[in-house]
């Protein structure tokens, strides 16, 4: 059964021009390949070595600032943790403090002829709030100028906002921050100071507690990313209304920080004359759970 | 002549088997070297210290990344005086409240636009009442100065209330007529507007 060397020169041709074949077929699979490797490289890896320096700069900014960051934090004196617990977010209405808040604002607007009457502070029952916390409703009936109405609606919404740094979005700081990163990382602790600063105090003075930061930016663009983040309408609502007498009352008669409030329910009335309301007021007065 | 022609082409196969099988083999071998050395060696780029292709590169900078995100949410929490989420949340719910007075007055500009006999005032706002919890506002009002037409001026009202940006959802309110000794015809409202 031996094949003739005849026979084996005749399939030897058929085989070799098979082996050809296959080889012809590997060598376009890899050049195929060689061709891939170049376009990965061209849109791929070329972006991405161009982008690694910055990736590499950033990631070394952010080690510096959370170093300093941590030293501030260290030496921060005093801790707003406890004033939430005691003032801003208690386990119980401080009902005092709470009496007193309404009366210094029925003063304040009664002297500025914007009040003629608040009667019926009430408390109500306690009940969960927002999953984890708890609330107690307050509420009360005012006759009010449209002016002190504001007040009253801004003091609402400021109550229990301790430093500047929660009056601002989450957005709003990493705008800040993130200009920090470009104009003078080391000025994170200077941001820090500012962010960490209570909130009636800078009301009280903004211009001061601005220019102190701003003096650590040589550049315009952040003291105008700056200004563009405390126009937002709760730093306003914060200026507007601390700002004045009723910020500065608080702070003597040592009202400050607020309890936190949020507005349950209003119901506004025309008054008697153009500009004036009979208003109905709940207040949820928040609480952490006992 | 056909099987002069076959023969033929079994000659040229003869012929140029050994050759095409040592192209296509060389060919092979040369790309084949070629991706194993001379490909790596022509893509790797040198990068913090270290020589690292496309996959390293990419591991590479999903790190930096990865790095970048968990040192920048340290540093804003750093930032933060106070670490308490329930306040966080608290805060933020107050930070997306709306201004009721802000909302009033924009229904008030809207109810200017439409002016009726002697241009006195056509739709006149009333009560007004929100609800935090639910994000509901209900303002009152009346359409009058306008004849029989108030019910029609009430639907443009509604239309341009509804187009307002801070309107999430507003039913239609129920259009009626009613007739007074000393407004005349008039139609009262109550519209019920949920906030964005």
């Amino acid at each position: 059964m031996r094949m003739s060397p005849a026979a084996r020169r005749h399939l030897r041709h058929p085989g070799l021009i098979l082996c050809g074949t296959l080889c012809l077929f590997a060598a376009a699979s890899l050049g195929l390949e060689h061709v891939r490797a170049v376009e990965e490289v061209r849109q791929i890896s070329v972006p991405l070595v161009a982008q690694l320096p910055q990736l590499e700069r950033r990631l070394h900014v952010l080690s510096e600032q959370v170093e300093l960051s941590e030293l501030q934090s260290a030496l921060r004196v005093g801790s707003q943790e406890e004033r939430l617990h005691v003032y801003a977010l208690p386990t119980d209405v401080d009902t005092d403090r709470t009496i007193a808040l309404f009366e210094v604002l029925r003063l304040i607007f009664a002297e500025r002829q914007q009040l003629t009457e608040l009667t019926d502070l009430q408390f109500g029952e306690r009940y969960p709030y927002a999953d984890v916390l708890e609330a107690q409703m307050l509420s009360l009936k005012t006759v009010l100028h449209e002016d002190a109405l504001q007040d009253l609606l801004s003091i609402i919404q400021v109550s229990g906002v301790l430093t500047i740094a929660d009056a601002l979005t989450e957005q709003e700081r990493l705008l800040l921050l993130e200009s920090t990163e470009q104009e003078n990382p080391a000025g994170v602790v200077v941001l820090e100071q500012f962010l960490s600063t209570d909130l009636l105090d800078y009301a009280l003075d903004p211009q001061a507690h601005e220019k102190r930061l701003t003096s650590s930016f040589a550049s315009n663009a952040f003291t105008n990313a700056l200004h563009n983040t405390l126009r937002s309408p709760m730093m306003n609502d914060a200026r507007r209304v601390l700002g004045g007498r009723i910020g500065a009352v608080l702070k003597d008669q040592n009202l400050w920080p607020l309890p936190a409030m949020t507005l349950h329910r209003i119901h506004l009335k025309p008054g008697g004359a153009e500009g004036w309301y009979k208003v109905g007021l709940k207040v949820d007065l928040v609480l952490r759970e006992s | 002549m056909t099987e002069k022609q076959i023969h033929s082409l079994g000659q040229i196969c003869k012929r140029c088997s050994l050759p095409y099988f040592l192209f296509g083999g060389i060919l092979a071998c040369t790309l084949l070297l070629s991706y194993l050395f001379l490909l790596p060696e022509l893509t790797e780029v040198e990068v913090a210290g270290s020589v690292r292709n496309l996959q390293d590169l990419q591991a590479y900078e999903a790190d930096l990344t990865e790095k970048i995100h968990t040192i920048q949410s340290k540093r804003d929490q750093l930032v933060l005086p106070v670490q308490d989420q329930s306040y966080h949340d608290l805060i933020a719910q107050k930070l997306a409240s709306h201004d009721i007075l802000e909302v009033k007055h924009a229904l008030q500009q809207v109810a200017a636009q439409f002016t009726g006999e002697e241009d006195k005032i056509a739709v006149l706002l009333g009560a007004v009442e929100f609800d935090g919890i639910e994000g509901r506002f209900l303002i009152s009002g009346d359409v009058r100065h306008v004849g029989p037409r108030s019910m029609t001026v009430l639907a443009q009202f509604t239309e341009k209330v509804r187009s307002l940006p801070f309107v999430k959802q507003m039913p239609l309110p129920r259009f009626t007529r009613e007739q007074d000794p000393v407004i005349g015809m008039h139609s009262p409202f109550t519209l019920q507007i949920t906030l964005q």
